[in-house]
């Protein structure tokens, strides 16, 4: 089949890459490969899955060169030079998704709005789920008082509904972070050019900043509980005693021997939660307290239409269109890994292939 | 008097790696009053053909063929071919089970007096409730302490015997006629099994109970069985009085067997184990399934066709003995 | 002292140390990080010079932070922290808007269950069926959906194509009972009211139970099929069990997940509401929640934080309780 090629091929070149590294890691790792390759075959024997494989690789893609293709900047406010372009219905004078009240090209504004959601939803993830893992493995492995005081603060953190402790953060975090960036130019640089805007608009990506730090703080708790749920049961097997009867250090036993044995739910997790941090993001925007203009994520497009609605119909139709299968595809593919890391569904994929 | 009387039962699943051909044409008969062992590996059979013989077999298992004819108060009836509703009020009251994880048999949710009351109640009719006092008494019968307490503990407050023992009291609530105990002391330490054989025994003579015993375990055998059944890859190689099985075992595997465990009858130097491993049922070897293992083979015969069950009081299923 | 009751105790305890850490949290966002706390909370960038002083002297913003704290806390409990935006004593406002949001939750939590539960349940009996993946499909879809999309697109459709529903203002009591009108109208028989109510809360509700549906019909979904797969179901069998007395087995071993997350999207409805409440111009605590961040009314946010983190260990310490009504070996 066409997919399963297509999951050669990658495996293929994944491995020739990290040959370029390691020599004889190829070698030493035959084994691994051939598991990557069969959980990728089962992958592609998901429908579900492999949309959802689609929708996600689509919505990374178009989030890293989205703003090098839009056809408008998302500073260019046309409005001002072409009047006729205030808030202009999809398919009129050319937009083909409409225009915004500053007469910005709606699609443009689209594909600047995918790169916000993705860096956003890649640093939270990136930052929050690694706090989350190592608080969860220190709290399982070493229990007692260390694991009481770590899950105290686990609870006191989750008792906030994570909405809530975001808005929070969200509204008084930004002054600071604006006076980080001013007195930080090489970060504000550094910030702009992920996010896809001008440096000058640098200070104006404080609220997108605090959005994603308050992500962060309201995401670690849930991966800490749940991996030092799964570490307390880990502990308990006898391949961890053979470890510590070999000497092994603690830190070494952790992250070779217990981290890899619990790395499947928690892939399948970060997958979900790459859905709902959009999610939640998209809500923060709409509320007012993600994007500020001139910069705009698809969340503030809809909090655009939403006060103008149902007239600016556009403005709340696409970007939430956007949102869902941005989601809709996270989920599917979450669903699919979830299916695939089951050794009972696998066994039943693997006799037929 | 025959009370069960088991012919060319057959059961296969289905599973996405093939056919496993469980159970292959067996048939045996089960007497009045007697204790017959079922004797074999896993992966023998012997748990599925019990089981099928009150159609507990669930998807992807499916009896094939076969009856089961069961003798009840002068009329004969085929359980495999009864109505569902008439089978079940057999199961529990007539025949009843014995699994050999007494956890895997008891719902974490109720006290073990309502269980077992419960089993009382859907044969007899009526409301739990009125069972409970009679639920206690089952449990000072199987030898529980503080019966009183106990029938109101939850499941895991329980110890593996002190399990094993309840669910024995659900099985014997309703008087049955045949006990099925598949495995029964398996899961529980030596000192429990031994107090639980002795229950049995107990129960046998108060109860003139006929009892299937599954095991694995020769000793358990010779201390408890009346007859013994052998079957190895889903069908029967032979079937004997508990003496004649120990003193004149004839069938290859049965000789292997007791070869490989201590037999203070037959005391030796050295425990020999059968070389080889069991038959994969999804593809059974053609012929006789031990021919792989056994040291006797009689090459051109053994490998094309499959011995009968022939003889009388002791059977045998082997080209050895035509 | 039965173990159900020492559970009970036992739980009830742990609530405490985990209240304190959110007070304590929320004092943390309200004073630590706003660059300037005495003007945020009087305020803002618009604060009035008379304002900050009072505010500075009735929070106690001279004296060292120990100080503080330990006035905040007594502010906070006493009940008498002021918005500056509203002028009223928070803890009020909070509590006219509290049962805004408690009847949205209750419609909300009603779809969830009605569309959710039979859902799981077909799904569990038809597994691996078409049947089985159209369910999973629909929950999917109901988790990624989002809800300003959904909300919107019924209010083209009810709103403005039919005029069935309205935006603004709600239903209150015509005779106060408990403060929640749904109820009160209940009890009190008013049908009139009661059918107001309906008719205003029962789109915002159908909106935010939308997701839950999904959730719910998905655990009920994966909890009955692992009791159907539990061990002791072939012994029940085995016993010579009608089916329906199985079935009451089977119920009550997957009712455990079901609960709890029942319980928990509950709770989650009363404190993940404020986009619902704002696009349908409910004045419920969500949106209260969001103006007073907006606007930066920092004695409303503690108050609202705070009254957020209860409802969450309260929710959690009810769910608790019932799973080890119902699951003994939880009692330890």
């Amino acid at each position: 089949m066409v997919l399963d090629k297509a999951a050669d091929g990658l495996l293929w070149l994944l491995v020739k890459l990290i040959t370029l590294i390691r020599r004889d890691w190829y070698a030493k790792n035959k084994a691994r490969v051939e598991e990557w390759r069969l959980t990728l075959y089962a992958l592609n024997r998901s429908p579900t899955g492999v949309i959802g494989l689609f929708l996600s690789l689509g919505f990374v893609f178009v989030g890293v060169v989205g703003p090098l293709m839009a056809p408008y900047s998302y500073n260019q406010f046309l409005y001002l030079e072409r009047p006729e372009l205030y808030l202009t219905p999809p398919g009129e004078y050319g937009m083909p998704l409409g225009t915004d009240i500053y007469g910005r090209d709606v699609l443009s504004l689209m594909l600047y709005g995918a790169r916000v959601s993705l860096v956003i939803s890649v640093v939270t993830i990136a930052l929050g789920v690694p706090l989350g893992i190592l608080l969860g493995l220190l709290a399982g492995y070493y229990g007692g008082k260390t694991d009481e005081a770590i899950m105290r603060v686990t609870d006191i953190f989750l008792a906030f509904p994570a909405l809530v402790l975001a808005l929070a953060l969200a509204a008084t975090l930004p002054q600071r972070i604006r006076e980080f960036l001013i007195d930080q130019p090489i970060f504000a640089s550094f910030m702009a050019a992920i996010f896809g805007v001008s440096a000058e608009d640098a200070i104006h990506l404080a609220p997108l900043i605090s959005i994603f730090t308050a992500l962060i703080i309201v995401w670690w708790p849930s991966y800490a509980r749940v991996v030092r749920g799964m570490v307390l049961v880990e502990k308990e097997k006898t391949y961890v005693e053979a470890a510590k009867a070999l000497g092994y250090s603690t830190w070494r036993i952790m992250t070779r021997h217990i981290l890899p044995n619990i790395m499947s739910p928690i892939i399948v997790l970060m997958t979900f939660d790459f859905a709902t941090v959009n999610l939640l993001a998209a809500g923060l925007s709409f509320l007012g307290l993600g994007a500020q203009p001139p910069i705009v994520d698809w969340g503030s497009l809809i909090n655009m239409g939403g006060s103008r609605f149902p007239t600016a119909w556009w403005l709340v139709f696409f970007p939430g269109v956007a949102i869902f299968l941005t989601a809709l595809g996270w989920n599917l593919l979450g669903d699919a890994l979830r299916d695939v890391f089951d050794p009972k569904f696998r066994r039943r994929i693997e006799f037929r292939v | 008097m025959k009370i069960l009387e088991v012919r060319n039962l057959t059961v296969y699943f289905y599973t996405y790696a093939g056919v496993v051909k469980a159970v292959e044409n067996v048939s045996f008969d089960l007497y009045r009053g007697e204790v017959l062992a079922i004797v074999g590996e896993t992966g023998s059979g012997k748990s599925v053909t019990t089981r099928a013989i009150t159609r507990l077999i669930q998807p992807p298992g499916k009896i094939i063929s076969g009856s089961a004819i069961y003798r009840r108060d002068g009329e004969e009836v085929d359980l495999l071919r009864l109505p569902e509703e008439e089978l079940r009020r057999i199961r529990g009251s007539e025949i009843a089970y014995v699994f050999q994880d007494p956890s895997s048999a008891l719902d974490p949710l109720y006290t073990v007096g309502y269980q077992i009351g419960e089993t009382m109640a859907a044969h007899r009719g009526g409301k739990i409730k009125q069972y409970l006092s009679e639920a206690v008494d089952l449990l000072r019968m199987v030898l529980i302490p503080d019966p009183e307490s106990r029938s109101r503990s939850f499941p895991h407050q329980l110890s593996g015997g002190m399990k094993q023992r309840s669910v024995i009291a659900m099985a014997i609530s309703n008087k049955p006629r045949v006990l099925i105990a598949d495995e029964p002391t398996t899961a529980v330490d030596v000192t429990v099994q031994a107090q639980i054989l002795h229950l049995f025994k107990q129960l046998k003579e108060q109860f003139g109970m006929s009892i299937i015993f599954i095991t694995h375990n020769m000793g358990l055998v010779a201390e408890f069985a009346d007859r013994v059944a052998v079957m190895y890859g889903g069908k029967i190689v032979e079937e004997a009085p508990v003496e004649e099985l120990f003193q004149n075992p004839k069938h290859p595997y049965t000789q292997g067997l007791l070869n490989a465990v201590i037999n203070p009858l037959n005391p030796q130097e050295r425990l020999k184990p059968i070389p080889g491993t069991i038959p994969n049922l999804i593809n059974p070897p053609a012929g006789c399934r031990f021919h792989p293992r056994c040291p006797y083979i009689i090459t051109g015969k053994c490998e094309k066709e499959e011995p009968p069950l022939l003889g009388d009081r002791h059977k045998v299923a082997c080209w050895l003995y035509p | 002292m039965s173990s159900f009751r020492k559970f009970l105790l036992r739980r009830l305890l742990t609530f405490i140390p985990t209240i304190l850490g959110v007070v304590f949290i929320t004092y943390l966002i309200a004073y630590a990080i706003p660059a300037d706390p005495v003007r945020a909370w009087a305020g803002g960038e618009k604060a009035k010079p008379e304002v900050i002083e009072r505010v500075k002297q009735y929070y106690y913003f001279d004296r060292p932070w120990y100080e503080q704290f330990y006035y905040f806390l007594v502010r906070l409990f006493e009940g008498t922290l002021i918005s500056p935006r509203t002028g009223n004593n928070v803890f009020a406002d909070v509590a006219a808007r509290f049962s805004v949001t408690f009847q949205l939750a209750l419609f909300s939590i009603f779809f969830s269950v009605v569309i959710g539960v039979p859902l799981g349940l077909v799904a569990a009996y038809k597994r691996d069926t078409k049947i089985d993946t159209a369910v999973r499909i629909f929950a999917l879809i109901g988790v990624s959906m989002p809800a300003f999309l959904l909300a919107y697109l019924f209010i083209l459709l009810f709103f403005v194509q039919f005029r069935a529903i309205t935006l603004a203002g709600v239903p209150t009591s015509k005779v106060t009972i408990t403060g929640v009108p749904l109820i009160d109208a209940l009890i009190t028989g008013d049908f009139e009211n009661l059918a107001q109510i309906v008719a205003r809360y029962w789109l915002p509700g159908f909106v935010l139970g939308f997701a839950g549906a999904g959730i719910i019909a998905r655990f009920v979904r994966n909890s009955t099929v692992e009791a159907l797969g539990a061990d002791f179901v072939e012994y029940l069998h085995a016993k010579g069990l009608p089916v329906g007395w199985v079935r009451r087995h089977v119920f009550k071993n997957s009712l455990v997940p079901i609960v709890t997350i029942i319980g928990l999207e509950f709770g989650a409805s009363l404190s993940g509401a404020p986009i619902t409440e704002t696009i349908f111009g409910l004045p419920g605590l969500g949106y209260y929640a969001v103006q007073s961040i907006y606007y930066l009314d920092f004695p409303a946010i503690i108050a609202t934080t705070f009254v957020f983190a209860i409802i969450y260990v309260v929710t959690n310490f009810v769910v608790d309780v019932l799973y080890a009504f119902i699951d003994p070996r939880v009692r330890y």
